[in-house]
């Protein structure tokens, strides 16, 4: 990678990651005109670099997100919960491209294209009528089928007012040419009625359209926009796209998202078909199913997209999600460091030079400069505690808002530095440990009004060091653990006999015992039987442990602590043995 | 048999369907044989198209001939677009 792209990718972080705070912020305070501000700097920073490292597909997407970004800030728009979705997941998507920036292949352009695509359809109700979409980069040339099977399959039927609308099906026909070529079509007139029933104005035909394009389904579905809500466009990908869809929820970066949100990422759902499987969900046409039954029932997706989604769901949450290690010193340190190491150089020279007999003691002094250049040096692979907070608030932010539960966040130590690598671990952990505390601890506001809480829950991050290390403490204001309920659950799974009492530290064996769940249904966030025990995995890993306690009604405390080591670089210990030998 | 045939006016359109298939109805019904001329259209839209097909299937129905005759470009290009040609102008093609 060479060096402009490496500084690009480094600031383009930094930045992204002030832009997330910001949208976060905004969400609670819309009309924040500093925090405004400060996130249009943020995207427009990240656009003006792009340009200059001449990363087209970076500059053109910050260049859309910057225009929407714009008409908040000219207070054309409101900063409602859905819109900071939709830019929190640009921020996504732009993380991702400039990932693939720094990579010299460049890994799924395909995919980068289905994200993007899917993003800019979220974005098209919040962009002004002259909106850079317009001057979208033009599209892949079209390839030729050779064969229905190879294209997209279109069945239409129209609402039987369209034609007195004055929206003819030929337009749509022609519109449909525009962004691909019709290998095929039927058109349907079983429909048509006898003369005595005959509506001259009355739309009868329906017809099914065979596709070839490398169009995704949202920019087909959009071309029947205009007709969307009376008419019925059932749109089924080429088998080939199958298994392309498969792979590209296979390779579905490491973020919590529902069912749903992975099918639209990768293209096989539009936000039009999710719609409308949630309101036949929520009316209760279907009986409470599970969204991903009902998507498949409708004829949105396929089984085989269904069960590649709940495997990857599953997947990620065993994946251990690792920031990209780029890491940004001040010029000073390096500059003292750099000194450092040329005064020994030249000391060793002289040394050199005299050729006499080396003795302890003027070897001493050398060391002893050679173990700070070393600590210094570690020290660069230190960052405080609080890098990890934006993680945290998201994952605060994104679980309560999908579980109908209200969440506050406090977050306590934010100084203390951490070494890079187990910071990540952590913020694994922690990250795990915050969604249990929301799904299984927080009460629903209804729940906690009744119980005379507030109705919003308040979860607790510290960090302190102490003597023995670090220790964290994650606590939450919620129900607690119902031991009962553990109780049975182990029973049912027979690791505890029906007539033995559970006590405090059964209790806890239990919760941190690989698969074990309370939950009844499986659901996107529990039941899933990954849970406590690959918070535990890690505190192993890191040569931590974990303990909790609960109080019934009141709240969970998990008490997470770490060695001294992970408060100091790892490396430090372990001087590489040639230098302590010659001491 | 001579069939009795009808040039069909410019605009085969919305605007003026209900007039259009109220008389190309009647006049398929009081007719033995039926040859329409489609050599004068200059614009068809989907309301055409149907009111086409619905002929052909009422003919059809009553077991008279019905022939499309000289299709217009325009005609032809909805046609094409439909993939309604072969259909619409029968085994041997369309009426000279």
């Amino acid at each position: 990678m060479n060096e402009e792209i490496a500084l690009f990718v480094a600031d383009s972080h930094v930045q992204l990651e002030a832009l997330e705070t910001e949208l976060l912020i905004l969400e609670r305070t819309p009309q924040a005109a500093d925090t405004l501000d400060a996130a249009f700097r943020s995207i427009h920073t990240i656009k003006g670099n792009a340009m200059v490292v001449q990363q087209g597909e970076v500059e053109w997407f910050a260049h859309v997100a910057e225009s929407v970004l714009m008409r908040l800030r000219e207070g054309e728009l409101a900063a409602d919960a859905q819109l900071i979705s939709v830019l929190l997941a640009c921020c996504d998507h732009l993380r991702f491209l400039i990932g693939l920036s720094s990579l010299e292949s460049n890994e799924s352009p395909a995919f980068a294209e289905e994200d993007r695509a899917r993003l800019i359809g979220l974005l098209v109700p919040y962009m002004s009528s002259d909106s850079p979409a317009a001057t979208a980069p033009p599209a892949p040339s079209i390839s030729q089928a050779k064969s229905p099977e190879e294209c997209w399959h279109l069945a239409i039927r129209f609402a039987p007012d369209v034609l007195r609308q004055g929206l003819d099906p030929s337009g749509f026909l022609q519109h449909l040419s525009s962004i691909g070529h019709i290998f095929d079509l039927r058109t349907g007139c079983e429909d048509l009625p006898g003369i005595d029933d005959y509506d001259p104005e009355r739309c009868y035909l329906h017809f099914e359209v065979w596709l070839d394009t490398p169009a995704d389904k949202q920019a087909i579905e959009d071309v029947f926009s205009f007709v969307r809500e009376q008419s019925r466009v059932l749109i089924t990908p080429p088998a080939s796209h199958l298994q392309a869809f498969v792979d590209s929820i296979q390779a579905l970066p490491d973020a919590d998202l529902h069912a749903g949100e992975m099918l639209m990422r990768v293209g096989a759902l539009t936000p039009a078909e999710l719609d409308s499987s949630l309101r036949a969900q929520r009316s209760g046409a279907v009986d409470s199913k599970p969204l991903g039954s009902i998507l498949v029932e409708e004829g949105y997706v396929a089984p085989e997209l269904l069960s590649a989604v709940l495997q990857r769901q599953d997947e990620i949450k065993q994946d251990v999600l690792r920031e990209p290690l780029h890491i940004r010193i001040p010029g000073e340190q390096l500059d003292a460091l750099l000194a450092r190491l040329d005064a020994l150089h030249s000391s060793l020279s002289e040394l050199c030079a005299q050729a006499g007999p080396l003795s302890a003691d003027t070897l001493r002094p050398l060391l002893a400069e050679l173990q700070l250049s070393r600590e210094q040096a570690e020290h660069f692979r230190s960052v405080p505690f609080k890098t990890l907070f934006r993680r945290l608030h998201r994952v605060v932010r994104d679980s309560a808002h999908d579980l109908g539960k209200r969440a506050e966040l406090q977050l306590h130590g934010g100084s203390l530095l951490l070494d890079r690598a187990t910071a990540d671990l952590l913020a694994d952990a922690l990250m795990h440990l915050l969604r249990n505390a929301i799904d299984h601890g927080l009460e629903t506001p209804e729940q906690r009004l009744h119980a005379g809480k507030a109705a919003q829950g308040c979860l607790r991050v510290a960090a302190e060091a102490d003597a023995q290390g670090l220790c964290i403490r994650v606590s939450d204001d919620g129900a607690g653990i119902d031991a009962e309920r553990v109780r049975q659950a182990a029973i049912a799974r027979g690791l505890l006999a029906p007539h033995v009492e559970l006590d405090a530290e059964t209790l806890h064996a239990m919760l941190f015992t690989p698969g074990f769940s309370t939950a009844e249904t499986l659901s996107h966030y529990s039941g899933r039987g990954v849970g406590l025990d690959v918070v535990n995995e890690t505190l192993a890993a890191l040569h931590g442990s974990i303990s909790l306690s609960s109080m019934p009604g009141l709240g969970c405390c998990f008490e997470l602590r770490l060695p001294p080591g992970a408060l100091r670089p790892l490396g430090q210990s372990a001087a590489p043995a040639s230098l302590r030998s010659v001491a | 048999m001579q069939p009795s045939s009808l040039t069909l006016p410019a605009e085969l359109t919305l605007l003026h369907m209900h007039a259009l298939a109220q008389a190309l109805i009647r006049f398929v019904q009081s007719s033995a044989a039926v040859e329409l001329d489609l050599s004068e259209v200059v614009y068809m839209d989907t309301t055409g198209v149907q009111l086409l097909l619905m002929l052909r299937q009422e003919a059809a129905r009553r077991q008279i001939p019905l022939h499309f005759a000289q299709p217009s470009p325009a005609v032809l290009e909805v046609f094409d677009l439909y993939r309604l040609g072969a259909q619409l102008a029968g085994p041997e093609g369309f009426a000279a």
